[in-house]
């Protein structure tokens, strides 16, 4: 049963993506490739791109802000968000704070990123902080109120040690909120890193999309797109395998 | 040792014992019973170090506790066999032997590779038996550790915690609401009285040879003022 609805799954994909780009073929046949590239232009601007040293250098430069970004609002999403967890008196004070840096959109911080850092000055990194703390902030506080307190009483009558009791209580009790927090994180993350360097410009693969927008090459930007895309994808589903889909390990 | 001393305890807001103090038998069964309510529970989670008194203290014997908790409490993501491997230190040989020897006790030899949510009330209720006996307790807590299993299921309990008694002779004390239950197993048997709870009464006890007296208790009274 789950074997055949896998199948039907990955069936879907792939008829849904034929679709897609058959739709995609049929409406580019009417417009010029200036308005709409045709798949075989897209694909076409992509194998060009790729032989390029700057699409090699703008994937690493915006991969090592993601990466940075996506660092400190883990480190400090997890770290805050267990604090709240504890003490809801900390919760109720954090709470409306960290639902106004949720409410304010990227783009806004953005602006403001650029006019106090400079678009040198790691802008987009802060950005993609400001974006995903919320995300870490409310995922772990939400996994650490949750803690099954009957299961951790009775850990610590049978004296089993924090260590065992991290791994036996804690670990698969916070699980789901982590596959959560960490699926929607690397998700999100790419589409804000990109739409921050589209803002900043000079370097990243949202600053050569930007450049190839106003030479008006929309076969490229098409192609960066679907790089941007699949990049977000592909992340995502690494965590899931990661993370999901097998239970947890027993302590032998 | 072990000594409830001058214990006030309020919970929510309501004071569920006021300078009490209790002095259980050591290396004896002491059956607690009270109407529901009455702060049997509070006693024992006071005693495990789960909860501190407002007021007094608590004397706490050396050594291993075992509770068995109203709830099961075991870990859902644990099989049977699991849920009482990870308590045992990983270099003691031969746990999983033991493991085993004590789930065929409580009569879950069959269902070790189980999870909690494809078992019944009652044979969750016998894993956690299991447990509280694992780690041959020199203190062992057990707050109504028989509800809700059947008669015979019962019977083979009792005779497993009165084997185990007699092999090791942990202090126990063990809530109940079943007098006939308190008999078979207690050499003690405390009713707390008061509300708040002031003091407690020691009913008679067949164990014990003693007379039947549930409905004129007071072998002996203690009030402590």
């Amino acid at each position: 049963m789950k074997a055949s609805t896998t199948n039907l799954n990955k069936r879907g994909y792939l008829y849904t993506g034929i679709g897609l780009v058959t739709v995609w073929g049929i409406v580019a046949i009417a417009y010029p490739a200036v308005v709409l590239p045709s798949p075989y232009e897209t694909l076409l601007a992509l194998l060009e791109l790729s032989r390029t040293a700057q699409f090699w250098h703008s994937l690493g430069v915006t991969f090592w802000r993601l990466t940075a970004g996506f660092g400190l609002a883990l480190v400090s999403g997890v770290l805050l968000g267990s604090l709240v967890g504890h003490k809801l008196v900390a919760y109720q004070l954090l709470r409306p704070a960290v639902l106004v840096v949720q409410a304010v959109p990227p783009v806004s911080w953005m602006l403001l990123a650029i006019l106090w850092f400079g678009v040198g000055g790691g802008a987009q990194i802060v950005v993609v902080f400001l974006a995903l703390f919320p995300i870490f902030f409310f995922h772990i506080a939400q996994a650490v109120r949750q803690l099954p307190t009957d299961l951790l009483e009775m850990a610590k009558v049978y004296e089993t040690g924090w260590i065992k009791t991290i791994r036996a209580i804690y670990v698969p009790a916070m699980k789901p909120y982590w596959i959560s927090a960490l699926a929607i994180t690397v998700g999100m993350g790419w589409k804000t890193i990109v739409m921050a360097e589209v803002i900043s410009g000079q370097t990243g693969v949202g600053a050569v999309m930007n450049t190839s927008r106003i030479y008006l090459q929309t076969d490229e930007v098409m192609a960066w797109s679907f790089v941007v895309a699949c990049l977000g994808v592909v992340s995502e589903a690494i965590v899931r395998k990661l993370s999901g889909g097998e239970r947890h390990d027993p302590i032998r | 040792m072990i000594r409830f001393d001058r214990l006030s305890v309020t919970y929510g807001g309501k004071s569920v014992f006021a300078n009490f103090s209790f002095q259980p038998a050591l290396h004896a069964i002491t059956c607690l019973m009270g109407r529901s309510g009455v702060g049997k529970t509070s006693l024992l989670r006071i005693a495990a170090g789960l909860q501190q008194p407002d007021d007094g203290c608590v004397i706490r014997p050396e050594g291993r506790v075992g509770y068995v908790f109203q709830e099961p409490r075991l870990l859902p993501w644990f099989t049977v066999e699991e849920n009482l491997m990870w308590l045992l230190p990983n270099r003691s040989v031969q746990r999983k032997a033991r493991v085993r020897a004590l789930l065929d006790a409580v009569g879950m030899g069959a269902e070790t590779a189980l999870y909690p949510a494809q078992l019944s009330g009652g044979m969750k209720q016998r894993v956690s038996l299991a447990r509280a006996f694992l780690m041959s307790p020199r203190f062992l807590l057990m707050d109504e550790p028989f509800q809700g299993l059947d008669k015979q299921t019962r019977m083979n309990m009792y005779g497993l915690l009165l084997s185990l008694w007699e092999a090791e002779k942990p202090t126990v004390l063990l809530v109940t609401h079943d007098l006939e239950e308190a008999r078979t197993l207690g050499h003690h048997i405390i009713k707390l009285t008061g509300s708040p709870v002031t003091g407690y009464t020691e009913l008679a006890n067949k164990r014990m040879n003693m007379e039947d007296e549930w409905n004129e208790p007071s072998i002996r009274t203690e009030q402590l003022a």
